[in-house]
């Protein structure tokens, strides 16, 4: 098998012996993965963004929230079955990414962390306040559809897809020219690249999997609002997963995700009263210790090649 | 207004170029030109305004009033990316390479919109052969000594064959071998048909290497000739050592 090949491998063995545990587990364990697939869909499409380009975005749960709201109104108001509903939730999603993305890519660093963060609460108070689209803060309450392993394969593949996604960008010219963003974008647009195009293309990319991992949430949840599918918490848990993995690289993310999601489990077994505290103090370590996460621990140990597509 | 080049056609012709940061006229009002095929520098103090006229030019900047022209066609509004692929390869004052990745990426994403592919590998070698740096292909920009990272970034910007280059103090903080590293490799693209347009402090270097010669003082040209008449210009001597 050629190396490039090998990445792909495990990643289509691992989905199948994930598709397999339906069958082997209780509705605990297939909940607590489903998350945990949904945050591989979050971490991962940040990172095309935030990790390759080096644009931090605060606001990336705004695409989440987009794709559970089309998704529900989709289901409740125009009576569309729920995967077609997903799907348009990525969509509305990428088109909206597009139209955000030609304001606030004007911006670099702190100011678009900012800028994002802020379009993420706008839009939370757009859903609070327009009743008559979203019901406000009282909710779209969606009729159940399928049991928990539908969801959970429904996520399994949306994560699966984003590193996928990663993984093609990693090893792709339109990575490398992310990575030169990320490095100094007025010396990558001084060799010829198009760096406004470049940060647009990975901004949609990076906001349709959220979109439909959002869509897939709202159904398998059956009721959202705008507090918790705007919710600062999820942009904050996706960022901390991708740091921690190793944002830039392509399996940092998804070993960040698992890494958290067991750790805080954990927390909210044994700590049940302090474990937000301890998640954040754990991140605070994570930035201070590990600022180039997992991965670049590894590969600076010479356990694992520095590799692009890895 | 027809601007004197010294020799040749002018591949680069600048008028009235102004570009004002708060009250400071940085770049106020320059006009020059420079020849196809030469080896042109840009002197001044520091705090001249010599590297925001480069800015102006590769298009980092958007000047305030001015015209400059690359091969007959207007650039002043292009962005950054359009006049890199019109022809203009640019280094900068202080080296800004892509740290994060190799010797060999930094020349590909430079590379990586060329149309003929086919010959990519070998021209790359050939290039970081040329320049001394094959060997040091996969290492990080970052790991390399100053010197080399100097290097590098002359490589990036000759890698799509540009017809001009513009060097900012190319020399500057390099030793006596990789100085005339330098100069050979200029020489050398020169003698492919390169032009370059350069800012630098090495009075001996760039008088020994330059037709034609600009001075800028507080953002203004004050002189323009070929060496020799730099070298005893009263202006240029008030400028660089006072009255």
């Amino acid at each position: 098998m050629t190396r490039p090949m090998l990445p792909i491998a495990v990643v289509s063995a691992a989905t199948v012996a994930f598709a397999a545990l339906p069958a082997l587990v209780n509705n605990y364990y297939l909940s607590f993965l489903l998350v945990m697939f949904m945050y591989v869909s979050l971490a991962g499409s940040w990172n095309i963004l935030s990790g390759f380009a080096g644009y931090p975005s605060f606001g990336h749960v705004a695409f989440f929230g987009i794709g559970s709201y089309t998704a529900a109104l989709l289901i409740t108001r125009a009576d569309i079955g729920w995967p077609i509903a997903v799907v348009m939730g990525g969509l509305v999603a990428g088109v909206a990414a597009t139209l955000i993305g030609t304001v606030v890519l004007r911006l670099r660093s702190v100011f678009f962390a900012i800028a994002t963060l802020g379009l993420a609460e706008s839009l939370r108070v757009l859903a609070q306040s327009w009743d008559g689209l979203t019901k406000g803060g009282m909710g779209i309450s969606i009729p159940p559809a399928g049991d928990v392993s539908v969801f959970y394969y429904a996520m399994l593949v949306t994560a699966a897809l984003a590193m996928l996604l990663n993984y093609l960008v990693g090893r792709s010219d339109f990575g490398l020219r992310l990575l030169a963003i990320r490095d100094d974008e007025d010396a990558a647009s001084s060799t010829g690249i198009n760096t406004t195009q470049c940060k647009t293309a990975a901004f949609v990319l990076s906001s349709i999997l959220p979109g439909v991992a959002g869509g897939i949430y709202a159904q398998y949840i059956s009721y959202i609002e705008p507090a918790a599918v705007f919710s600062v918490l999820i942009t904050i848990q996706m960022v901390a997963m991708a740091l921690l993995g190793g944002a830039g690289t392509v399996f940092g993310p998804v070993i960040g995700v698992v890494v958290l999601s067991v750790i805080g489990e954990i927390f909210w077994a044994k700590f049940p009263f302090i474990q937000r505290g301890l998640y954040g103090a754990l991140i605070m370590l994570v930035v201070f210790l590990m600022p180039g996460g997992i991965m670049d621990l590894l590969q600076s140990r010479g356990v694992l090649r520095r590799r692009r597509t890895i | 207004m027809k601007l004197e080049t010294g020799n040749g056609e002018a591949v680069l012709v600048i008028e009235g170029l102004t570009k004002v940061f708060g009250g400071i006229r940085a770049v106020d009002g320059c006009s020059l030109s420079v020849a196809s095929g030469s080896i042109t520098a840009l002197l001044g103090p520091n705090g001249s305004g010599k590297s925001t006229f480069f800015n102006l030019v590769t298009g980092i900047d958007r000047p305030n009033a001015g015209s400059i022209q690359f091969l007959g066609r207007k650039i002043a509004h292009l962005k950054p990316y359009q006049i890199a692929r019109l022809g203009i390869g640019r280094t900068f004052q202080l080296t800004r390479l892509f740290g994060r990745m190799t010797v060999l990426e930094n020349l590909r994403v430079s590379d990586i919109d060329q149309e003929a592919r086919s010959d990519g590998q070998d021209r790359l070698r050939d290039l970081l052969d040329l320049f001394n740096l094959w060997e040091h292909r996969d290492r990080y920009a970052s790991t390399l000594s100053y010197g080399q990272q100097k290097l590098l970034e002359f490589a990036r910007a000759v890698i799509r064959q540009p017809r001009l280059v513009m060097l900012d103090e190319p020399f500057a903080g390099i030793n006596r071998v990789m100085a005339q590293k330098m100069v050979e490799l200029i020489q050398h693209f020169q003698s492919i048909g390169t032009t370059f347009f350069l800012i630098d402090h090495e009075m001996k270097l760039v008088m020994q290497l330059c037709n034609r010669v600009h001075v800028m003082d507080f953002g203004q040209i004050i002189a323009s000739g070929d060496p020799d008449q730099i070298r005893s210009d009263p202006r240029v001597i008030e400028a660089y050592f006072g009255r």
